[in-house]
């Protein structure tokens, strides 16, 4: 099948210069058809983050979303588990009802599932006869060569209702991956979202969340690694409508070698959510050299009575943080690995499902590296519990 | 609480028109003949007039961005005269300006600042400079303070070639392409090497002709270790159709050289304020800018610094006040190329009686700039609640040794705050109006006394009758 190009992939609500590049991303993506997008219309008319396009074509890809409700005043026994196989170039499409009062735990786990559990690089797949695009020595696997997968995901959570979501994108270079969500918060309603981006060739993953409700309260805690030869593209919004919301996002991750990674994120104050506020939070820290890392932090704001604030760190590890671990014996690159090693530690130890932390597992070593990776393959051998 | 609503200001001080009698005014529109008839005017160069043909060329093909800015569909080009001149000489004294322009920069405080503060001052009236002067003791040092037509005339022309047009180069965008093709007036300033400037250097700009442009284009060149503070002043009384203002600001600095760069804006609200201005710092230079923007009906304003030697840096300051039918896209560009570079950018803006005020950023740093901070620091303050405050900053690193921090809020006044004060007997317009001062304050601060009042004066008349 041609392919087409997704030219609006995470484009923000306030655009700024287009020379920086920072307006949106561009993907090319196999032409699908078949998809009928049957969701309901409370679902299907929820701004998503990843932008129309993205959204419309992973609507026509998948033939039968899967919807679920969770019905008023329940608490759900199990996560919503939703596995996305990266290296198949899966897509999924999700649709979830929490009616009012009700608590349910989604979680999205994108990875190379084949590989998932024993910490394979791809070169390592490739050479066990596992399918996999590898790079000829000194080139770079052409963006259009890498299969990409998908996962959309729309919540509408009704008054009162609380929504915890897990989303874990951990694909290996090889392969590219689109990661929406588009939530939707009643009166009352509490939303906390938990990202844990770990890797791919591309990843673009948006999300946005309309905060009618009064006193709705939303949290995003996103954490990032972008490794060598990856992109990472995030795009978060927040529409805040309801009197009295609450909003909270922040990002922090690490840039290595090669990475190149773009964070958009706006909060977008609008006229009537008096008493509102809303707050971002970035925190960079980059470890190698040849990065590029932008940042667009956007406040929109036309309601007087609302406080919005934003605050960005970028940079390097500090030389009194750098002395501190060197006089306890760390070498400037032991202690840059650190930091690494604290955002793939955080995301094991916090995984809600054994997929999940199989996900993390399976691109440890690429990561953080062999011996890392094997102690922390150790800790969790010892540890069945997590989600059995 | 009561809530704000606006009623109209008296401006008067800026409000006032001047006929046009005897007035030179170049047909509406831009063609090749509007082009070459202000350069035949100013007996240029054949390069600068094969400059701005091109750059009239340039004009035609390019088109503005559709995806982000204030709109711009009021503008009319077709109806906006480029070159609009009394026709009297340029003057070096007061007495020989012509008494309706000479009342005109009286009303506006400019000779009296001249006498007491100012080392010279240039103004311009419409499309040309119609007074110049400079003090004797200044001229003496070797500084050069003149019009960009006169210096092609008096000897400068191969340095004006080698600057003019380089850091702002006509493709920059559809508005700069226009500027380099009907460009008229502006500044030049030299300043050798090791002059240091003890009093600013002021340009004020009016622009009195309904429908008609002004192009005026500055360029400063600052040699090694030399320091300079230089003044740009601007006002327009209100008509109601639409006038334009798409002026270039090109400024030098050399190494170890110091430049402030101080602006009032103050155009009236019914101006597109196109204006592009620019700044390169070589080794261990240092650029600041002071700005305050009041008036216009739309602004597109970010005042450009390029951090190219090392250890240079820059300091940007700006305020914006957008009121009723404003729209005041505002903001600055940092690109740090040099290494153990340093930029801090401070910023307030405040919103009022449906205004909208956009602070809008971009800190780049370069793949060669080890060691580069940068420090972003924007605050909004919204007045009632039929206005608007949107802060888009953007940050791009491409250096691993770089730090870069930025900082946004948005918030209004506490009712607390107006409560606090209304009990200790000020009225609760007289309470605003001190909370917007004092929010202001970090920026008058760094304003020259005389503009500092005349910023907390604009700050005030915009807040009279604000109570409703």
């Amino acid at each position: 099948m041609a392919d087409v190009t997704l030219s609006k992939v995470n484009v923000p609500p306030a655009q700024t210069w287009n020379y920086l590049k920072i307006n949106g991303l561009s993907l090319e993506v196999p032409a699908v058809t078949g998809g009928e997008g049957n969701l309901p219309d409370r679902l299907t008319r929820i701004e998503t983050g990843i932008g129309d396009a993205a959204t419309a074509w992973i609507d026509s890809a998948v033939p039968e979303p899967r919807l679920i409700s969770v019905p008023a005043r329940t608490d759900l026994d199990e996560p919503i588990l939703i596995e996305v196989e990266s290296d198949r170039g899966e897509l999924a499409s999700t649709g979830v009802i929490v009616h009012e009062g009700a608590h349910a735990t989604i979680v999205v786990v994108a990875a190379d599932t084949e590989r998932a559990a024993a910490g394979m690089t791809d070169e390592r797949a490739a050479q066990s006869g596992i399918e996999a695009v590898v790079a000829e020595p000194g080139k770079a696997v052409p963006e259009t060569d890498k299969p990409i997968s998908a996962s959309l995901l729309r919540i509408s959570a009704d008054r009162n209702a609380k929504v915890d979501v897990y989303e874990y994108v951990a694909v290996p270079t090889s392969c590219r991956h689109i990661e929406g969500a588009a939530i939707e918060a009643d009166d009352d309603a509490f939303i906390e979202v938990h990202q844990y981006l770990l890797g791919g060739g591309t990843v673009a993953a948006g999300l946005a969340v309309t905060q009618r409700g009064a006193r709705s309260s939303f949290k995003l805690d996103t954490h990032y690694l972008v490794h060598e030869n990856e992109l990472l593209d995030m795009n978060y919004v927040a529409r805040v409508r309801g009197r009295n919301a609450r909003t909270r996002i922040d990002a922090s991750g690490v840039l290595s070698d090669g990475a190149e990674k773009t964070l958009r994120d706006t909060i977008d104050l609008i006229c009537g959510c008096k008493g509102a506020k809303g707050d971002e939070n970035e925190t960079v820290v980059v470890t190698g050299d040849n990065i590029v890392n932008r940042s667009l932090p956007v406040i929109l704001c036309d309601e007087e009575d609302v406080q919005g604030n934003h605050g960005a760190t970028i940079g390097s590890m500090s030389v009194d943080q750098l002395q501190y671990l060197r006089d306890r014996g760390l070498t400037t690159d032991e202690a840059e690995e650190l930091f690494g090693r604290a955002v793939v530690d955080d995301a094991a130890l916090n995984a809600p499902v054994k997929a999940a932390r199989n996900a993390v597992l399976s691109r440890a070593a690429e990561l953080i590296g062999d011996e890392a990776a094997a102690d922390l393959i150790e800790i969790f051998e010892n540890d069945q519990e997590v989600g059995e | 609480m009561s809530k704000t609503e606006i009623a109209d200001v008296d401006r008067s001080l800026y409000d006032f028109i001047k006929p046009e009698e005897g007035f030179e005014r170049i047909e509406d529109g831009l063609t090749p003949e509007v082009v070459k008839a202000i350069s035949e005017k100013k007996d240029e160069p054949e390069w600068m007039l094969k400059m701005r043909l091109e750059a009239l060329q340039k004009y035609h093909q390019m088109s503005m961005a559709d995806n982000w800015g204030p709109d711009i569909n009021g503008l009319d080009m077709d109806n906006i005269a480029t070159y609009v001149a009394s026709g009297s000489k340029q003057a070096d004294s007061w007495d020989d300006v012509p008494t309706d322009i000479k009342d005109t920069f009286e009303r506006l405080g400019i000779p009296e600042a001249e006498r007491e503060s100012l080392a010279g001052v240039g103004a311009q009236y419409d499309s040309e400079i119609v007074y110049h002067n400079m003090r004797e003791e200044v001229a003496e040092q070797g500084v050069v303070y003149s019009t960009i037509e006169d210096a092609l005339h008096e000897g400068y022309e191969d340095m004006i070639h080698e600057y003019f047009g380089k850091l702002i180069p006509m493709t920059d965008h559809k508005f700069a392409a226009l500027h380099y093709a009907v460009w008229s007036g502006g500044s030049f300033v030299y300043v050798p090497e090791g002059v240091d400037m003890p009093y600013p250097l002021q340009s004020y700009f009016r622009l009195n002709a309904a429908g008609a442009g002004q192009f005026e284009h500055t360029l400063i060149i600052v040699e090694p270790g030399a320091n300079l503070h230089f003044i740009e002043g601007c006002s327009a009384p209100k008509y109601y159709v639409a006038n334009l203002h798409a002026g270039a600001v090109e400024l030098y600095v050399k190494d170890h050289a110091r430049l402030r760069y101080s602006t009032i804006e103050n155009w009236s609200k019914n101006m597109y304020n196109l204006n592009t201005k620019r700044a390169r710092v070589a080794e261990d230079g240092v650029m600041e800018w002071v700005s305050g923007s009041f008036g216009s009906h739309i602004s597109y304003l970010y005042p450009t610094t390029i951090l190219a030697g090392d250890r240079s840096s820059c300091e940007f300051t700006g305020i914006t006040f957008a009121g009723n039918t404003q729209n005041l896209d505002t903001g600055c560009k940092v690109i740090m190329n040099g290494k153990d570079t340093k930029a801090s950018v401070s910023t307030k803006s405040i919103s009022k009686s449906g205004g909208t005020s956009i602070f809008r950023s971009s800190v780049v740093v370069g793949r060669k700039a080890d060691n580069a901070t940068a420090s972003v620091s924007c605050q909004s303050l919204m007045l009632d609640d039929i206005s608007r405050s949107d802060t888009i900053p953007a940050m791009e690193v491409n250096n691993p040794t770089a730090r870069v921090g930025h900082e946004a809020t948005i918030g209004r006044i506490s009712d607390d705050t107006i409560m606090y004060l209304m009990s200790r007997g000020c009225s609760e317009e007289e309470a605003r109006t001190l909370v917007v001062n004092g929010f202001a304050n970090p920026i008058s601060k760094e304003l020259p006394l005389e503009y500092a009042v005349e910023m907390n004066n604009l700050i005030k008349l915009e807040m009279e009758g604000a109570i409703g």
